[in-house]
């Protein structure tokens, strides 16, 4: 699904800011994996992640999506990302509705009514979070998690392969976070979208995903696979920690 | 009072165009200052050349059009700011105003003047005519020459204004229909999340381009029928045209509150019309206080930055 060979990334280089987010990263992501990326800020993973849509060109290596070198507009045709800033991933001055209507599938649109898919309705008020009450309302009147729950769900609701998350769950409170992330693991395990996710909450990186990457300086440190190496929740937490401190 | 409100909505069209770049899509625009000007010119030149208002009108519009998709292009292509990419736009415009019209300014004369003009033909009869009472007309038609018909009689008796509401509402209802569209709700969406566009796998460009085009194709026309009801075209009858829609736009939503009624598209209406009436007090009265009309530019604009600043100390986000 997602390979990275040898990417580097040095972003202004050639002048005084040159900084070296990327150091030869190597990393498979297959499909229907779920991944979560841990790492202190600054570690690159936003970039990796950048990368992987495109945004960002390797200044050295290369990354391909499902075998091929794909442009940004590409990716986006068979993929999605949800940012940490809820309002990146509505239309605001949007009603729910309008906004389902827009998501239900990727590219261009014509001068035809769009309809609302009953599916993305009912992935909603799977949320319970009172979303579905009132599909009249303008996004913008949502709370954070409201919002983040709806973007989640525009986000998978043209039914992309790729599912990218960045940090979704920071801005949210316990009970929003821990329903945005029964969501995603839901999106994961029943639509078998493949998931690249990072977090800084290490609860989330202990209970969700079956790979965690930990990230450090540019470079991945490790790469911990939970089925195969029947690692327990406890010992994650340590395992992860020990990676982090031992290159500090 | 009929003439106040067919100026108040002849102004509402170029207002509604204002209304687009910078409320809908959200793009600063400044080249309604040139466009207009071009819709005016393009509609003189091509009746005199003796096309029916109808094709003079709806060219005229287009031209100005492409003046926004120009702009557009200029912003999305180089990545400039659209209101840097329309200052250029428009400051061109003003050449090309001139270039259309061989003129500064071009009156709308009774008859097709391919060939020759003189003082006859414009006025539409010979000094003679007038002396022993003739119809003027007759002669010139019998030398085989077009009659030039503009679709107004400028009697302000509610011919022209039925003519401009109608159009006015025919216009605004098919905006509508569009904005509740597919593309219409994308078009929307843009002006607030580029981002998300992008991430609907569609270029977010395309809504620049799109919203600026019809956004100067309504300036277009209201410049192309504001110079047939006038009788002229003028290069300096779009100076400040800008300012003036947004100050109506702004008195729109003043007046409409946070009703946001068929996404808005009253507010550059009423506002045009009130903006209309404020003006028209002003020069009738103002002199008592020793305003002269020429100060209403300046009036205008101390309103528009004085309505912003209050937004802005009420709130901390605001759009132009
Ligand atoms: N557009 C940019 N231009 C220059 N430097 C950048 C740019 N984006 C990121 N960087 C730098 O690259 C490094 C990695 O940034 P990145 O955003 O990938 O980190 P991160 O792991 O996502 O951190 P955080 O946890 O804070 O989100 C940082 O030192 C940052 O300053
Ligand atoms: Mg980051």
């Amino acid at each position: 699904m997602i390979e990275l060979e040898r990417v580097t990334v040095i972003y202004n280089r050639g002048t005084l800011d040159e900084k070296v987010a990327l150091k030869n990263v190597d990393l498979l992501v297959e499909e229907g994996q779920f991944v979560v990326i841990v790492g202190a800020n600054g570690a690159g993973k936003s970039t990796l992640m950048k990368v992987v849509v495109g945004e960002v060109k390797p200044t050295f290596g290369v990354c391909r999506i499902m075998g091929q070198v794909l442009k940004e507009e590409k990716i986006f045709k068979c993929g999605s990302i949800v940012c940490q800033d809820p309002n990146l991933g509505i239309f605001p001055n949007l009603s729910i509705e309008e906004n389902l209507m827009l998501a239900r599938k990727k590219g261009f649109r014509g001068l035809s009514f769009g309809r609302v898919d009953p599916k993305a309705i009912e992935l909603l008020r799977s949320c319970e979070l009172g979303l579905e009450e009132n599909l009249k309302k303008r996004a913008s009147k949502l709370s954070g998690g409201q919002k983040q729950a709806l973007a989640m769900v525009m986000a998978v609701s043209s039914n992309p392969k790729l599912l990218l998350l960045d940090e979704h769950t920071a801005s949210l409170d316990p009970k929003s976070t821990e329903k945005i992330m029964e969501l995603t693991d839901r999106i994961n395990k029943t639509l078998g979208t493949t998931i690249l996710m990072i977090t800084h909450d290490m609860s989330i990186a202990e209970q969700y995903g079956d790979t965690v990457i930990v990230m450090e300086d540019g470079r991945i440190v490790a790469r911990i696979d939970k089925s195969k190496q029947k690692v327990q929740a406890s010992q994650l937490k340590s395992m992860i920690k020990s990676k982090l401190t031992a290159t500090t | 009072m009929i003439a106040i409100l067919e100026q108040g909505l002849l102004l509402a069209l170029a207002a509604m165009g204002v209304y687009i770049s910078f409320r809908l899509v959200d793009l600063p625009d400044l080249t309604p200052d040139g466009s207009y000007i071009v819709g005016g010119a393009v509609a003189v030149v091509l009746l005199r050349s003796g096309h029916g208002w109808v094709s003079a009108t709806l060219l005229a519009a287009l031209a100005a059009g492409a003046a926004g998709f120009i702009t557009a292009s200029i912003s999305t292509r180089f990545r400039i700011h659209t209101l840097l990419a329309s200052i250029m736009v428009m400051t061109g415009l003003y050449s090309v105003a001139i270039r259309i019209m061989n003129a500064p300014n071009l009156p709308i004369p009774r008859f097709s003047t391919e060939k020759i003009l003189s003082y006859e033909q414009v006025v539409g009869k010979t000094p003679l005519d007038d002396i022993l009472g003739g119809v003027g007309n007759l002669q010139y038609e019998s030398q085989g020459m077009k009659a030039v018909t503009v679709p107004f009689n400028n009697r302000a008796d509610g011919h022209d204004l039925i003519l401009i509401a109608s159009l006015l509402l025919l216009i605004s209802f098919l905006f509508w229909l569009f904005l509740r569209t597919e593309l219409g709700t994308m078009l929307r969406g843009y002006g607030r999340n580029r981002f998300a566009v992008k991430v609907l796998g569609v270029n977010p460009n395309l809504f620049a381009l799109m919203g600026l085009t019809v956004a100067n194709f309504l300036v277009g026309l209201s410049g192309a029928l504001f110079s047939m009801y006038s009788g002229f075209a003028d290069v300096n009858m779009g100076t400040g045209m800008v300012v003036v829609c947004l100050a109506s736009v702004i008195l729109g939503e003043i007046i409409f509150g946070s009703r946001e009624v068929a996404y808005g598209l009253f507010f550059p209406i009423v506002g045009a019309v009130v903006y209309q009436i404020l003006l028209t007090l002003a020069m009738k009265y103002g002199y008592r206080i020793g305003f002269k009309p020429s100060d209403m530019k300046l009036l205008t604009a101390m309103f528009v930055v004085s309505v912003i600043a209050a937004r802005r100390l009420k709130k901390s986000e605001v759009t132009v």
